[in-house]
């Protein structure tokens, strides 16, 4: 239903760093709930950024709601990711 | 609530006790007119009963009616929530400079200019924090941090390693937490 395609930015950080913008306005998704594998992990904060840590490396679902919208994801988030991956949310018709 | 669980009772009781009246009643007479005493009612026409027991059955459905139609106050309880972040290794944190958040339910929440935060807010009587809050979250341009409350919760019940320190009757009390930077 939704794709998504992403940057890297390159960051200097520790754990799994996102950051979740609209790709229409390029509005950050601030204060939005994030799910992993269905599990609520936390909010991004108001630049619409988040440190996930997942219980195992790899490929994980993640599904976001922002402005009424859902989007499910298909992240790759490793225990120890060093730069900001800009997730650019595309919503598909 | 009490009130409202009395005042159903008193309904109850009073629909009762009209229709034991009703259903067991004896046929009043007029002492002028030496003719059963009647009662129009809309739609269900004249009838020969007593008032008494009407009334009893009037007043039952009334009460009932008024306590439905009142809103259920609950109440609230205010807690208490205390806690830090830590700045990440390297970083000097103008705290004020940043915002405190707690999501998804609005509380007043600052900083202190020493990285702790003292919270305090109403809840809905008998919820948990963290049935309320999800999140305690804090965040700048360049750093930012949360706290996953739910999960620190529940690690801390499980005996787990937690950022909350202590957990008492409507207080939270976390230890410091580390922020992230994002450059």
């Amino acid at each position: 239903m939704y794709a998504i395609a992403a940057l890297l930015v390159p960051a200097a950080a520790q754990g799994a760093l996102f950051q979740f913008v609209d790709d229409k306005t390029g509005a950050a998704a601030g204060y939005v709930p994030v799910q992993v594998d269905g599990q609520l992990v936390g909010y991004t904060d108001m630049y619409g950024r988040i440190d996930i840590h997942a219980q195992q490396s790899g490929e994980h679902t993640v599904n976001i709601r922002f402005l009424g919208r859902a989007f499910k994801l298909q992240l790759n988030i490793s225990a120890d990711q060093k730069k900001l991956t800009v997730i650019r949310l595309v919503e598909q018709r | 609530m009490a009130d409202g669980w009395i005042m159903y009772g008193l309904a109850g009781l009073s629909l009762v006790l009209g229709f034991v009246a009703l259903l067991g009643q004896k046929i009043y007479i007029d002492s002028q007119t030496n003719q059963p005493t009647e009662v129009e009612l809309p739609l269900v026409g004249k009838l020969k009963t007593n008032y008494p027991a009407l009334a009893f059955v009037l007043v039952g459905a009334f009460l009932a009616a008024y306590t439905w139609s009142k809103p259920r106050d609950l109440g609230e309880e205010q807690w208490t929530i205390t806690g830090s972040f830590l700045p990440p290794a390297g970083e000097n944190v103008v705290w004020e400079q940043g915002t405190l958040v707690l999501l998804p339910k609005a509380f007043d929440a600052a900083m202190a200019p020493n990285g702790t935060f003292q919270i305090t807010g109403s809840i809905p009587k008998g919820k948990r924090f963290e049935e309320v809050v999800t999140s305690i979250m804090y965040t700048n341009g360049k750093v930012s941090g949360q706290i996953n409350v739910s999960e620190e919760y529940r690690k801390y019940g499980a005996h787990e390693t937690s950022l909350v320190k202590s957990a008492g009757d409507k207080l939270r009390e976390y230890s410091p937490a580390t922020l992230v930077v994002y450059e």
